[in-house]
């Protein structure tokens, strides 16, 4: 038990952070996602929003595309594989020791 | 940050994603405003069936009028939700690609469709009297538990609550089953429908925030 506990010290601290585990586990249920989707539905403000997810990019787990659909402007979001990964293993540790 | 952040640790990240996107997909009404539309027309389709011979031919038209738009509305509805956001409501809801969850809508509708199985067997087993009776309040209670389930907020509560009632004071009437069928869908589509106007006109008065 303790093992299991102790892993809790690894977890990844980029998304461990309530308001970017909330983008990456939405993410993680769509094929893609616009900025303004992701802050209607996680009710984060515009800065936090913008800097959880330049975070989240720096960091490599989402995938930032800017382009357009018509007149309007989109900045898409996709995780990553290792954005997939790295949730998978977040998940794992957390139900192992809680 | 919202105060659900808070609850964000004690939750996995697939309850996260499947509360937000319940939150996402009610939060302008829509769903409701059409489903409560397909209700209303249905409602009265069972009724008019028993009443056609003899009606005048422009009764006769409206019946196979709102056979065939109940068909086209309860065979369209995800798409056309879907078409009314991306076309009218992007710049305010943002845009989304879903997965594919044609393996999860179909296992509902399976686990449904057991259920109602299971229950008309059994209730034919214990030959309860009044049949038809039962089936009704047993399907008050069951658009009642659908609505609960799938809303998981005040009003949809609410909407439950007045579906599941009528449903079972209607069982209780000496009314013909067909009047009590378009009675039920009216009332139950009625409340739904005005429950969605509410909630969208409050969503399009709320300012569009844009920019990154």
């Amino acid at each position: 038990m303790s093992a299991k506990i102790q892993r809790l010290a690894e977890i990844d601290r980029v998304i461990h952070e309530p308001g970017r585990l909330m983008i990456v586990a939405l993410l993680a249920a769509v094929e893609e996602a616009d900025f303004q989707y992701l802050r209607q539905t996680t009710g984060l403000t515009q800065g936090n929003l913008s800097a959880h997810l330049s975070k989240l990019d720096e960091a490599g787990y989402v995938a930032i595309e800017k382009t357009f659909r018509g007149k309007y402007p989109l900045t898409l979001c996709r995780l990553t594989e290792r954005g997939k990964q790295v949730l998978d293993t977040y998940r794992k540790v957390i139900k192992a020791a809680l | 940050m919202n105060q659900s952040s808070s609850r964000l640790l004690e939750e996995t990240p697939e309850v996260i994603a499947s509360r937000l996107f319940q939150r996402a997909h009610l939060r302008d009404g829509l769903p409701e405003i059409f489903v409560g539309t397909f209700f209303l027309l249905v409602a009265p389709l069972d009724w008019m069936g028993q009443n056609i011979n003899g009606a005048p031919m422009a009764a006769k038209a409206a019946y196979a009028a709102n056979i065939l738009l109940s068909m086209i509305l309860g065979m369209s509805l995800p798409w056309l939700i879907k078409w009314v956001r991306r076309r009218f409501l992007v710049e305010r809801e943002g845009y989304v690609r879903l997965k594919s969850a044609k393996r999860q809508v179909t296992y509902i509708l399976l686990v449904a469709a057991a259920i109602f199985a299971l229950s008309l067997v059994a209730a034919l087993w214990l030959k309860l009297p009044n049949l038809d009776r039962w089936i009704l309040a047993a399907l008050g209670l069951y658009v009642g538990a659908v609505w609960a389930f799938i809303g998981q907020t005040l009003r949809f509560r609410i909407v439950a609550a007045i579906s599941a009632a009528t449903g079972i004071l209607l069982a209780f009437t000496a009314l013909s089953m067909q009047l009590c069928l378009a009675i039920f869908f009216g009332m139950s589509g009625l409340i739904t429908l005005l429950s969605g106007l509410v909630v969208f006109i409050r969503f399009m008065r709320l300012p569009i925030e844009a920019g990154e």
